[in-house]
C-alpha cells in the first residue's frame, strides 16, 4: 500500500466515521420523541371539578378513565397505553393556571385533554397554545374554540357549540311553525346570548316573531316577573337557554301562572333528571323539544346500537360506580366516552410514534368519523378552516311527564355557521 | 308576669311613625286597586309577597341576632342552608315532608344554640369586629362541611303543598305561594307571642336592651343569648325550607342570593324591628317584581341595583329604617 493508499483508506475510515456519525445523529432523530410520550405509555392530563358547584360534572372524567383502561386493557395505541392524570380545579379558573402548569412542567404532559369548563379552558388557553401543548377536545360548548383556531391552533373542542344549538331551533321554528310568536329567556352572559344569537341566525327571515325576550341574573330568586312579561306579551313559544336550576323554575312557573307554550329547551338543561323534577312540581314538561348527538341508555329503541352495548360492557367492567348514572339516562357518561374515543382516534392517526404536531393534524382532517357514542348518523368533521368537530344534532321531544325521557324525533339538523 | 314585665326595661313600641304608616297605607291600597284592574299586576303582586315574606323571615332572624348579639350574623343564610340539607337526610331516611319540617326546625335551634355557646361564646366579648369575622368563617365552615357531606349536586326534595293552581277572581294563584306566606307569618306571630307574652322572651328583650339593668332583676342574660340565637336559627331554617320548593333544586348555593335581600330587608326595616324586617321583605319582593315589569328601562337586568338605589334613597330619608326609632343615650 502506497502513500497513495493510505490516503485513500484514510479517507474510506473517514467517511465511514462520517457516516456512522451522520446515521446515528439522524436516528436520534427520528427517535427523539415528543414530551409525554415513551416506547410504552403516553402521558395526558386533565382538570375537572371534582367538588364545587360544578362537581356533577365529575362523571365526565371518570367515563374517559374507563374508556382508556378499556384500550389500554386491549394492548393501547400502537402498543403505548394511555396514562391519563385527572387534576380538580373545582371548576375555579385560578385553580385551573397552576394545576396545568404543574401538568405541563412537572409531569410533562403529551396533551392536555378534555378539560372542562368556558373559563377554566379560557385561562389556560394562551399558556398552552404558547407552549404548543395541545388542548383536545375540551369539554365546553362555547365558539371560541372553533372560531380562533387561527390564533390558537393547538385548541379544538368537541361537543356542538350553543350558537349552533341555537340556530337548529331557529331553523326548526322557521320551518315548522313559521306563524309562531317567539318569547326568549336567557341567561344574562355570554352563554345565553350565544344561544340567542344562534337562534336569531336559524330564524332567518323570521327574526321578527320574536316578540318578546327577557334575562335573568344567576341571583334572581324568582323568575315569575320575566315569565308573566313574556306571556304577556302574547308569545305561544317559549324558548329556554338556561342553567338547569332556573329552566325548570322557568317551566314550572309558566304552567303555574297558567300559560302552556310550546317550549325549547337548551340541551344544557335538557338532562332528563331536570325535566321529571319539573314535572313532578307540577310543570306540564310534555312535548318539550330540544336536542341530543350522544347516545341514550334510558331509550329502548337505541338499545341493540353498537355504541350502547359498549358503553355497557366497558361501564360495568372498569368504571362500575358509573352503572346508575348510566342507567339513569346521564348523558355525560356517553359524552365522556365519546371525547375519549375521539381521542384514542386521533392518536391512532397521529403517526407510528405520536407527535404534538401529527395530534392535531389528526383532529383536523377528520372526515364522516363515526363515534360510536353519538347518535347514529352524527360523525365527526373537520377541515383546516372548519375546528368544530360535532356539528350535527338530532331534535328530541319529551313524552311521559314525570316518569318520561326525550325520544328523537325528524332529520338531523346542521348547526354549521 | 304582668308585673315582671312592667318591672323590665322594655319600651313598647308596635308600629312605626305616622308617616311611615300613612305611606304603608297608601302602598297597600294602591297594591289592592292594580290588582283588582289587571290580572298580571295581581300575579306579580303575590308571586311578590311570597318571595317577600321568605325575604322577611330570614331578614328576621338576622334583626333576632342583631339585637341579641349586636352584630350581623353573615352565616345565617348558610346555616339555613345547612337545615334545608338535614330536613332533606331526614326525608332520606323515611320521613313524610312535615315530620321531617318540624323536626328540622327542633335540629335548628339545637344548632343555633350551640353554635352561640361554642363558637361565638368566647369571643363575644372582645368587639363587634371579632364577631363579625366569627361569623364570616362560620359561612365557609358550613359551606364546605355540607359539600363535604351532600356533593355540590343539586338534589331534589318533594313539593310541600303540591302543585295545585287556584283561581282568586280569575287571578292564578299556586297553592305553593299561599303556604309559604301562611307558614311564614303562622311562624312570625308564634315568635312575637312568645317575646310579648312568655317569661323567656321578655328577659330575652330586657337582656338585648339593657343587658345591666335585666341582670340586675335576675335575667340570665347568657342562656337566653343562646335561646336567641336557636330561634334565629329557626327563622332562618323555615326561610331555608320555604326557599328550596320556589328554587325546586336544592344545591349548597340555595340561600346565598337570598341572604342578600334578607340584609335589604332588614335594613330597610330598621335593623331592630322584627315587623320592619317583614315589611322590608315583602316591600321589596313586590317592589322588585312590579319594576321589572313596568319600567322596562330597568327590566330584569337593572332590577336588584335599581331596587338597591330606592333602598339607598329611604335611609336618606329615613335612616333608621321604617320601623326604626332614632336611639337616644344620655351622656
Amino acid at each position: 500500500m502506497g502513500r497513495k493508499g493510505r490516503f485513500v483508506a484514510a479517507l474510506a475510515a473517514l467517511a465511514l466515521v462520517a457516516s456512522v456519525a451522520a446515521s446515528a445523529a439522524f436516528g436520534a432523530r427520528a427517535h427523539r420523541l415528543d414530551p409525554g410520550v415513551t416506547s410504552t405509555t403516553i402521558k395526558i392530563g386533565g382538570t375537572f371539578p371534582l367538588t364545587g358547584v360544578a362537581s356533577l360534572y365529575k362523571v365526565i372524567p371518570a367515563a374517559e378513565s374507563a374508556y382508556f383502561a378499556y384500550i389500554n386493557a386491549h394492548g393501547g395505541v400502537n402498543g403505548r397505553k394511555i396514562d391519563f392524570t385527572v387534576l380538580d380545579d373545582a371548576y375555579d379558573p385560578s385553580k385551573t393556571v397552576p394545576l396545568t402548569q404543574q401538568l405541563v412542567e412537572q409531569d410533562g404532559i403529551f396533551a392536555d385533554f378534555g378539560s372542562l369548563g368556558t373559563a377554566p379552558n379560557l385561562s389556560i388557553w394562551g399558556y398552552l397554545n404558547q407552549h404548543k401543548v395541545p388542548q383536545v377536545l375540551i369539554a365546553t360548548g362555547d365558539s371560541y374554540w372553533g372560531f380562533s383556531a387561527k390564533k390558537y391552533p393547538w385548541t379544538i373542542g368537541y361537543q356542538p357549540d350553543y350558537p349552533g344549538e341555537g340556530k337548529v331551533y331557529g331553523k326548526y321554528i322557521a320551518a315548522n311553525t313559521p306563524n309562531a310568536k317567539i318569547g326568549v329567556l336567557y341567561q344574562n352572559d355570554a352563554f345565553g346570548k350565544n344561544y340567542f344569537a344562534g337562534l336569531r341566525v336559524g330564524l332567518g327571515a323570521k327574526k321578527g316573531q320574536i316578540v318578546a325576550s327577557q334575562s335573568y341574573d344567576p341571583t334572581q330568586t324568582s323568575l315569575v316577573q320575566q315569565i308573566l312579561a313574556l306571556k304577556s306579551a302574547g308569545a305561544d313559544t317559549l324558548v329556554i337557554f338556561a342553567l338547569p336550576s332556573q329552566a325548570i323554575t322557568a317551566m314550572v312557573t309558566a304552567t303555574k301562572v297558567g300559560w302552556s307554550p310550546q317550549i325549547f329547551l337548551g340541551n344544557v338543561s335538557a338532562n332528563p333528571i331536570f325535566l321529571q323534577i319539573a314535572a313532578q312540581n307540577g310543570a306540564n314538561v310534555n312535548g318539550v323539544i330540544s336536542t341530543g348527538y350522544l347516545i341514550d341508555a334510558l331509550n329502548a329503541s337505541q338499545a341493540n346500537l353498537p355504541g350502547i352495548k359498549l358503553m355497557k360492557s366497558i361501564i360495568s367492567t372498569y368504571a362500575p360506580s358509573l352503572v346508575p348514572s348510566m342507567n339513569g339516562g346521564d348523558a355525560n357518561v356517553p359524552y365522556g366516552l365519546g371525547a375519549a374515543w375521539t381521542f384514542v382516534y386521533a392518536l391512532q392517526h397521529a403517526g407510528k410514534t405520536p407527535t404534538r404536531a401529527g395530534l392535531m393534524n389528526a383532529l383536523k382532517s377528520m372526515h364522516n368519523v363515526k363515534d360510536p357514542f353519538l347518535y347514529p348518523g352524527i360523525t365527526l368533521n373537520t377541515s383546516a378552516k372548519d375546528n368544530f368537530p360535532t356539528e350535527q344534532e338530532i331534535l328530541t321531544k319529551w313524552s311521559g311527564g314525570a316518569t318520561g325521557d326525550f325520544t328523537a324525533f325528524g332529520k338531523l339538523y346542521n348547526g354549521v355557521r | 308576669m304582668a308585673e315582671l314585665a312592667r318591672r323590665l326595661p322594655i319600651p313598647e313600641r308596635l308600629l312605626p311613625a305616622r308617616p311611615v304608616l300613612l305611606v304603608l297605607v297608601a302602598a297597600c291600597i294602591f297594591l289592592t286597586v292594580g290588582s283588582s284592574i289587571s290580572t298580571l299586576f295581581a300575579q306579580l303582586t303575590v308571586a311578590g309577597v311570597a318571595s317577600g315574606v321568605v325575604f322577611g323571615s330570614l331578614g328576621l332572624a338576622l334583626v333576632l341576632i342583631y339585637r341579641a348579639t349586636e352584630v350581623i350574623n353573615f352565616a345565617q343564610g348558610e346555616m339555613a342552608m345547612a337545615c334545608v340539607y338535614f330536613a332533606y337526610q331526614l326525608m332520606l331516611w323515611g320521613l313524610s315532608y312535615w315530620a321531617a319540617f318540624f323536626s328540622t326546625l327542633a335540629i335548628a335551634f339545637v344548632f343555633g344554640v350551640v353554635i352561640q355557646q361554642v363558637v361565638i361564646r368566647p369571643v363575644q366579648h372582645r368587639s363587634v369586629i371579632a364577631v363579625v369575622i366569627v361569623t364570616v368563617g362560620l359561612f365557609i365552615l358550613i359551606d364546605g362541611l355540607v359539600e363535604w357531606k351532600w356533593g355540590a349536586n343539586q338534589r331534589f326534595m318533594p313539593a310541600p303543598f303540591g302543585n295545585q293552581v287556584y283561581r282568586l277572581g280569575g287571578v292564578p294563584v299556586a297553592r305553593q305561594q299561599i303556604g309559604t306566606i301562611v307558614i311564614v307569618l303562622v311562624c312570625v306571630l308564634a315568635l312575637w307571642a312568645f317575646f310579648r307574652f312568655t317569661k323567656v322572651g321578655l328577659g330575652m328583650r330586657a337582656g338585648a336592651l339593657r343587658p345591666e339593668a335585666a341582670r340586675l332583676v335576675g335575667v340570665r342574660t347568657n342562656a337566653l343569648l343562646a335561646v336567641g340565637w336557636g330561634l334565629a336559627a329557626v327563622l332562618g331554617a323555615v326561610a331555608g325550607l320555604m326557599t328550596e320548593p320556589s328554587q325546586y333544586v336544592l344545591s349548597p348555593t340555595l340561600m346565598q342570593p337570598v341572604l342578600l335581600y334578607a340584609f335589604a330587608a332588614a335594613v330597610l326595616g330598621g335593623l331592630e324591628s322584627p315587623g320592619g324586617a317583614l315589611v322590608g321583605g315583602i316591600a321589596l319582593g313586590v317592589f322588585l317584581n312590579l319594576i321589572g315589569q313596568y319600567w322596562t328601562f330597568v327590566g330584569s337586568v337593572l332590577q336588584l341595583p335599581v331596587a338597591f338605589a330606592a333602598l339607598l334613597l329611604v335611609l336618606l330619608v329615613k335612616p333608621t329604617g321604617l320601623f326604626g326609632h332614632r336611639s337616644v343615650r344620655k351622656v
